[in-house]
């Protein structure tokens, strides 16, 4: 079950008050997390072609609405090290989704944004263990638009306009500024909770260059618009439809985060 | 010292994990497949569900690539069977055994099957992948009519060899 935000600020509101403030922590540790995240998702392109694909559509299909377009979750696992200066040195590896849906009286529509990689952190510890940390890495972008019917299966074929795995060529660049607090439970186990925010961008746009894609197709959706009356009109009067004006993979996120970590004294 | 060399560790790891992991989806589908059921469910447009076709121990599929440097396109499939040439191959005029293949280099959802009977006269299918076990797979081929309804769902259960 995904981990919701409001679920999980009940969760780190919990800890604070359940838990005793440790003393000031000066040893080097080195230790690895399991955690996940809740995502306030924004992708203002995807918002926009989301929003317009629902407008070109809503002609056929009143009372179109899309569900689960601003939020997504993140799971992850990190390695980690602090210095006995409080310096903290954290490897995470991550995978988010969002699944943005469209229900559609014969199936529902599915816009998956996938970002999947590695952000290297540096950070400072400070009494009762409150920190920040700002992050940097890269992230692999990809969009899957898919169709589900009514009796479950979930296709990726042609039969319908758009279904594809969209990938963007190059890896987003990503930054993330975290605040949050460590909760040492015993020894070796901590809890670690923490606000966030992050920003992934790349320039160029999700594509599916798939060889079936190029065929004998009436209109191809290589890319995917964010103005789905525009660029109809564009491929029906053979104009050009904007470069600019294609999906990107470029987001601004707030988020929680939640992780149970094990660790070692470097000093013993 | 320690420390310094845990740093140096996990400045090393970040790298190598930052690394873009090209081609994966099509180094992970090579291999030869035994097709070990196939079913076919057919719809009745609001009805739903109409009846299913079904079929054990179809055969083998192989799956095959030169894995040339830049080539995505031209791997070579090998379709063993005497119980005939699946649907969504037929349906879409793949009337052989050995038609190429790729895959999406994303997350591995797709895979294509094509011929090219002519230079520029491309016929192709497109099948949706699940993974549904270790090394066992669902290739997916949804019909539909012209007016959106489904007409078939094909699905081919691979095991890995």
């Amino acid at each position: 079950m995904p981990l919701k935000i409001k679920q999980g600020l009940i969760i780190i509101l919990l800890l604070h008050l359940c838990h005793k403030a440790n003393a000031i922590d000066t040893e080097p540790k080195i230790g690895f997390y399991l955690g996940a995240s809740a995502y306030n998702f924004n992708n203002k392109m995807l918002r926009k072609s989301i929003n317009s694909y629902i407008d070109y559509y809503s002609s056929n299909n009143p009372g179109l609405k899309v569900k689960g377009l601003k939020t997504g979750t993140e799971k992850c696992w990190s390695l980690f090290m602090t210095t006995s200066k409080g310096l903290i040195f954290e490897l995470n590896h991550a995978y988010f989704q969002s699944d943005a849906q469209i229900e559609f009286s014969d199936g529902t529509r599915s816009f998956k944004s996938i970002f999947k990689g590695s952000t290297f952190f540096v950070g400072k510890k400070y009494k009762k263990n409150i920190f920040w940390k700002v992050g940097f890495g890269n992230r692999r972008s990809v969009l899957e638009c898919s169709y589900v019917y009514p009796d479950g299966t979930r296709s990726f074929g042609k039969e319908k306009a758009l279904n594809g795995v969209y990938e963007a060529p190059l890896n987003s660049w990503n930054w993330a500024f975290e605040l949050g607090k460590q909760f040492i439970i015993q020894k070796h186990l901590v809890i670690e909770t923490s606000i966030g925010f992050s920003h992934w961008g790349r320039t160029m746009a999700y594509r599916d260059p798939s060889y079936a894609r190029t065929m004998n197709q009436s209109v191809n959706y290589e890319e995917i618009p964010t103005d789905y009356n525009a660029f109809y009109k564009a491929v029906s009067n053979y104009d050009v439809y904007p470069d600019k004006d294609f999906v990107r993979p470029k987001s601004y996120n707030a988020y929680i985060n939640l992780k149970v970590g094990y660790m070692i004294n470097l000093k013993k | 010292m320690k420390q310094s060399i845990y740093i140096l560790l996990l400045l090393a790891t970040s790298i190598f994990a930052a690394c873009s992991k090209e081609d994966k989806p099509r180094r992970k589908l090579v291999g030869e497949y035994k097709f070990y059921h196939y079913e076919v469910d057919y719809f009745n447009g609001d009805a739903g569900k109409d009846s299913t076709f079904q079929l054990d121990d179809v055969g083998t599929l192989k799956l095959s690539t030169e894995n040339k440097s830049g080539s995505e396109w031209y791997n070579e499939t090998e379709y063993t069977s005497s119980k005939g040439i699946p649907k969504g191959w037929l349906a879409n005029s793949i009337n052989t055994t050995v038609p190429f293949w790729n895959t999406d280099q994303g997350t591995m959802k797709t895979i294509n099957f094509f011929v090219e009977p002519n230079p520029g006269n491309v016929r192709y299918v497109c099948y949706s992948i699940d993974k549904i076990g270790h090394n066992k797979y669902i290739f997916s081929y949804v019909s539909t009519a012209p007016n959106g309804q489904l007409n078939y769902v094909e699905r081919m259960y691979l095991k890995q060899k």
